[in-house]
């Protein structure tokens, strides 16, 4: 009963045809107040009938997808391409993320995928893509799909809740540079969580601020790594979310919780990501409750076998100030060897220019066995 | 982010300033000699491709970099050039770089320059550490550094990811605004 839609992959996304199944899924996904704030369609269902119309009409698009999770066939989203009757070489193309899977990079990946296959298989000249400019979210996905910034339509948009929304109006066209860094960072993960036998890994939420404060209230943290210097809940919650965000694909930076108490036990980051150099460096710290347990020889342990392949990364450096010698047994009990000992080469907390070790763990390296559970 | 004032630094035989254009055809035939282009890929190929290289070396405005044409004082001539780079006004860091002119090979321009430039980002920059990366195949740049008074501080394996996606061991070496000064052999090279 579907449409001929063709399937997408994305970075463990799967975007596929519409099929009566759906129904349920999309009924969720209407419940979300951002889905009807942006979607008047999404906002006149109320009930599983009215679901089971919405995808019936979507089933007969070739240019319509549902978003699902590659690994459990979840729905997180919906995105189209639509307005072709205008000519066959121009589309528009919109989309929406299921609650809960925001901040993921759905979105993005998902916009990568179908510019991809407008321009290569349907042969499109132009997509566009408008958004409320109360939407920050979108503009973010659209600049950072390569999507360039047109100018600012007013009171052009109705999400049919009677207000007429300022819309920015952002248009990739085939013949455009991919964004320079697109081509590296399509494939980059934008969210992970990584296990261990004690530990879960998991990129920090806004909700994580209170922990983290108690974490970062602490001398050594302050001195080796402190954290940003407003300690309000309410910078804290930004820094916390910002820390979460991979999508400008630098980062991949995790919360570190007790398995089964869920604690939170320390940080670990993957920072510097050079897709071109194939490089990164890593980061760390573990809360004042917590040390003296190996958390971060496990945690590093578990981040370093996760980024190289998953990042296709060769070299991962260490830095650590020689006056913080427990940094250094984590460092090589994690495999990460000393390579030089920098003199005067960074200021830390302490106001201080410290004398560094630097640390680098290559793809290839024998790892240490045993230091891991 | 607040620039660098353009600055000229007189050193002895050589002369350092800014880059201009109309020296892109010295700056091609440098750029495109091999031994330069092998351990300095500027993908310049053309007169265009480096008068534009000339001007972004010229353009000091980021604040990032400081980078110098380096001409024979007496002639005018292009021999070389030397970049400060990566540099941090905040931590007061940066990096150093440099290639010589195939006709000036061997008469020491690259030690002059280096520890010219060594000496007015310490001073009139007020940088406190610059390193010193070159990859361990080229000693010829080891050889600089060590002139320069840049210590050898780590031997980085496969730091370095060229175009061609071959890896490189690097040394790193640094000098401090502390440490203690070095004589530049003004004959050093020339035999």
């Amino acid at each position: 009963m579907s449409a001929d839609t063709a399937v997408l992959e994305a970075g463990g996304l799967q975007l596929r045809g519409w099929s009566a199944g759906d129904a349920a899924g999309v009924l969720d996904m209407s419940a979300d107040p951002a889905a009807r704030q942006w979607s008047s369609s999404m906002r006149r269902i109320a009930s599983l009938q009215d679901a089971g119309e919405w995808v019936a009409a979507r089933c007969r698009s070739e240019t319509e997808w549902a978003v699902c999770d590659a690994a459990t066939g979840e729905l997180v989203g919906r995105i189209g391409l639509f307005g072709m009757a205008q000519g066959p070489a121009f589309a528009e193309i919109g989309y929406s993320v299921a609650a809960g899977w925001r901040r993921r990079g759905v979105a993005r990946r998902a916009v990568a995928a179908v510019t991809a296959y407008g321009f290569q298989t349907l042969g499109l000249a132009r997509i566009s893509l408008v958004h409320a400019v109360a939407n920050a979210g979108s503009c973010a996905v659209a600049t950072g799909a390569g999507y360039v910034f047109e100018g600012v339509e007013r009171s052009s948009l109705d999400h049919g809740d009677g207000i007429r929304y300022d819309a920015h109006r952002h248009a990739r066209l085939a013949t455009d540079p991919f964004p320079t860094d697109g081509g590296s960072r399509v494939n980059a993960p934008l969210y992970a969580e990584l296990e261990s036998d004690r530990l879960l890994l998991r990129p920090p939420t806004e909700d994580d601020a209170g922990a983290t404060r108690r974490l970062l209230a602490d001398d050594d943290i302050r001195r080796w790594n402190p954290g940003p210097d407003d300690t309000s809940e309410a910078a804290l919650r930004t820094w916390c979310a910002g820390q979460g965000d991979w999508s400008n694909g630098s980062h991949a930076t995790f919360w570190v919780f007790d398995r089964s108490a869920g604690d939170l036990l320390g940080t670990v980051s993957l920072f510097k990501i050079d897709h071109a150099q194939a490089d990164a460096e890593v980061g760390y710290r573990v809360a004042s409750w917590a040390r003296g347990g190996g958390i971060a020889t496990e945690a590093m342990g578990v981040l370093a076998d996760w980024a190289f392949p998953a990042l296709e990364l060769v070299r991962v450096e260490l830095f650590h100030a020689v006056a913080n010698p427990a940094s250094c047994r984590v460092a090589e009990k994690v495999g990460f060897r000393h390579e030089g000992t920098l003199r005067q080469s960074y200021v830390y907390g302490d106001g201080s220019r410290h004398d560094e070790h630097l640390h680098a763990r290559l793809a290839g390296d024998r790892v240490p066995v045993g230091q891991r559970a | 982010m607040t620039g660098i004032e353009h600055v000229e630094i007189a050193a002895g035989r050589w002369q350092l300033r800014p880059p201009v254009t109309s020296e892109a055809a010295d700056a091609l035939a440098m750029l495109v000699d091999p031994l330069t282009a092998q351990w300095y890929p500027a993908d310049v190929t053309d007169q265009d491709s480096a008068a534009a290289w000339c001007l972004r070396g010229a353009d000091w405005s980021t604040g990032t970099h400081a980078t110098f044409s380096v001409l024979d004082a007496t002639s005018g001539r292009l021999v070389g050039n030397v970049s400060l780079w990566g540099v941090d006004l905040a931590a007061l860091t940066a990096s150093v770089g440099y290639r010589t002119a195939p006709w000036a090979r061997g008469q020491g321009v690259a030690p002059a320059a280096v520890d010219a430039v060594t000496g007015w980002a310490f001073g009139a920059l007020g940088l406190e550490r610059v390193e010193l990366p070159h990859r361990v195949a080229n000693p010829a740049s080891c050889r600089v550094a060590q002139k320069c008074g840049y210590l050898l501080e780590g031997v980085l394996r496969q730091e370095y990811r060229d175009a061609d996606g071959v890896r490189w061991d690097c040394h790193l070496h640094a000098r401090l605004a502390a440490d203690p000064p070095v004589s530049i052999d003004p004959r050093a090279g020339a035999a």
